[in-house]
């Protein structure tokens, strides 16, 4: 099991060890901070001298081992900008992201797995079509399109909620239902086809046969198998959250690490983009791990390949 | 009154018929073995008849388990017959076990169901039942999973599964075509035995006329969703009187005796949506006549306990004529 592990871990950490990478040679590639932030009309020696100060003059792979070597003592490096640390800019804005989209992702869950085992065992009913429907449309249609379809209906033209700001919990719930509804639509869709195959297999016949209810068939017998490649779809987007609030923040004006991120990469300030993109790396891959676990947890084949891994 | 009685039983889904008035009776503690290709109908003939097929599927008919009727029965007279009275194992056992519970499990949800056994109870009789379907080991072999077992194991705890609910009737479906060939005497000897000891019946589902004949004392032959031909297994191999019968006797390999090239049968199974006039089996049949593309033939008495649908299967008739001509 150990092993297994270790194995997992070290692919996880090259994996950030890329993004980040990546990330950092994109960043320095793609526009001057310095011109950014003190502005196009500001002296050039001022220019230069905030590049002297950032360690911008010297070239991009000491500027890396600069970076890498701060890394691992803990250091992410101060925000251009304000020159607060990295780290409280981007943990201060954590909370309301989670504020969105822990809510949304249980909504994923909540409204996803009984959707798509309900249209599974009730399959070409018209409450099947209809949840068909409402998941190729939550599938097919970009979060910020969502956001605006209910910003008009809810803010504009009835005028319930509000659209854009965190005042208060109502704040919250155009955007919580922006990501709630995507997501569950996703989730519905592989539920209900993981479903479906599970339903045809020969051990579902074998349990009827057997004399078994139907309900205790569901419930012994298929959903744990149907289980098996969701949990993929749902570290998915358990890893992706926080990337997911990057639009909606935008849309909605949430004061939250996505909007952050976006205004950073606008701004050029490099520590706080490259904190936020390693914190999303972090998660994405953390949420993938989890996933192995719960792999190892719900089939029974994967234990034995972690013991013959182990032998 | 026969234990299983059923009578013109129909199945089709959507336009297409899968089973084209099937009657067939089993007696209590008797062997039958039903035989035909794949596609014939044999198995559905028993899903059917326990309410196991998709809801898409439009049964009709009679089946009488002890005089009252399953056709149409609700779920709650039928769960504790599935499995109580009347047993079923299927074809491939490693896809018909659950992947991700233990076996002991299994087959301890059979003994809860029917015999209201829990825990310790259940556990020992678990061990029991593996015993007598031949695991070694069954107090730790309980505890694995099917993909730890081969395949002739997981049939043989399909089988314990089934014995689990005391069945009086176990309906097994091709238990041993997936098997190794090694393995499918093995298994066949199982069921002969447990047969012996428990008085139990069995209908014992197979495309494998040498397989049904070693375990069965009547044999009903399927073509086309229809019963063409059943009599006592020894008489059907003596005096074969449906030239499908014939066929598949003919396609068999002699265990002894002089060798002689195998017949096959010309020509593939009627698709269920385009079954010709007459009789299903006239566009391959070698003795086939003009009535035969007419007259659908009904089963009709050769001999007493002797049945066969075919216009040519009178007596003495025309015997010994189609056994030269098929066996030529």
């Amino acid at each position: 099991m150990l092993h297994y592990f270790g194995s997992r871990l070290l692919r996880a950490i090259v994996s950030v060890v890329m993004v980040v990478t990546f990330v950092f040679i994109v960043l320095r590639l793609s526009g001057d901070p310095a011109i950014v932030i003190m502005g196009a009309d500001a002296p050039p020696e001022a220019v230069d001298a905030f590049r002297t100060s950032w360690g911008l003059d010297q070239p991009i792979w000491v500027q890396y081992l600069t970076f890498f070597k701060a890394i691992f003592s803990g250091d992410l490096g101060q925000s251009m900008r304000d020159g607060r640390d990295v780290v409280s800019v981007v943990l201060e804005r954590v909370p309301s992201t989670l504020a969105l989209t822990v809510p949304a992702f249980l909504l994923n869950v909540g409204i996803g797995i009984p959707a798509g085992v309900y249209a599974a065992l009730h399959r070409n009913s018209a409450i099947d079509r209809f949840v068909m429907v409402m998941a190729v449309t939550g599938f097919a249609m970009p979060s910020f399109i969502l956001a605006m379809l209910l910003v008009l209906v809810f803010s504009v033209s009835l005028g319930w909620l509000p659209s854009a700001g965190q005042d208060s919990w109502r704040h919250a719930i155009l955007p919580i239902a922006t990501m709630g509804f995507g997501g569950a639509a996703l989730l519905a869709r592989f539920t209900r086809s993981a479903m479906l195959e599970v339903l045809g297999q020969s051990y579902i016949r074998t349990a009827s046969a057997k004399g078994l209810s139907w309900s205790a068939v569901v419930w012994r017998h298929a959903l744990q198998n149907a289980a098996i490649p969701t949990v993929t779809i749902i570290g998915f987007m358990l890893g992706g959250l926080v990337a997911g609030a990057v639009v909606v923040e935008s849309v909605f004006s949430w004061p939250g690490v996505g909007r952050l991120l976006v205004v950073s990469v606008a701004n050029r300030d490099l520590a706080v983009v490259q904190a936020i993109v390693l914190m999303i790396a972090i998660t994405m891959v953390a949420a993938n791990l989890v996933v192995d676990v719960l792999y190892g947890l719900l089939d029974p084949k994967m234990q034995l390949q972690t013991r013959q891994a182990r032998g | 009154m026969a234990f299983v009685q059923i009578r013109d039983m129909t199945v089709a889904f959507g336009t297409a018929p899968a089973l084209r008035g099937i009657s067939l009776s089993v007696e209590r503690g008797e062997a039958l073995g039903l035989v035909g290709e794949s596609g014939c109908g044999k198995s559905i003939t028993w899903l059917a008849a326990l309410g196991l097929l998709p809801k898409s599927a439009k049964v009709g008919g009679s089946v009488r388990l002890d005089g009252a009727e399953l056709i149409g029965a609700t779920p709650a007279v039928l769960e504790p017959l599935r499995g109580g009275r009347i047993a079923m194992i299927f074809q491939d056992p490693a896809s018909s076990l659950n992947p991700v519970h233990r076996i002991g499990r299994q087959i301890a949800e059979a003994l809860a169901l029917h015999r209201g056994m829990k825990g310790a109870r259940a556990r020992a009789e678990v061990i029991r039942l593996l015993d007598q379907v031949g695991i070694p080991d069954a107090r730790n072999r309980l505890n694995a999973y099917p993909h730890e077992l081969s395949g002739g194991q997981n049939q043989r705890v399909m089988i314990a599964m089934a014995l689990a609910g005391e069945p009086e009737l176990l309906v097994a479906d091709e238990p041993t075509t997936a098997l190794d060939v090694t393995i499918q005497a093995q298994i066949l000897d199982l069921l002969g035995t447990i047969r012996r000891d428990t008085g139990m019946g069995l209908v014992l589902i197979s495309h494998d006329l040498g397989v049904v004949s070693e375990t069965c004392s009547r044999i009903a032959v399927m073509y086309a969703g229809r019963i063409v031909e059943e009599a006592p297994s020894d008489r059907i191999f003596a005096y074969p009187s449906h030239p499908y019968t014939r066929g598949l006797i003919g396609a068999m390999p002699p265990i002894s005796g002089l060798r002689r090239k195998l017949v096959s049968i010309p020509g593939s199974v009627p698709e269920a949506s385009r079954m010709p006039l007459g009789c299903a089996f006239a566009p391959r049949c070698s003795l086939v006549i003009p009535d035969c593309t007419r007259i659908d033939p009904a089963a009709g008495a050769v001999e007493p306990g002797h049945v066969a649908a075919c216009i040519r299967a009178t007596p003495a008739a025309v015997r010994a004529p189609i056994m030269e001509s098929v066996m030529a």
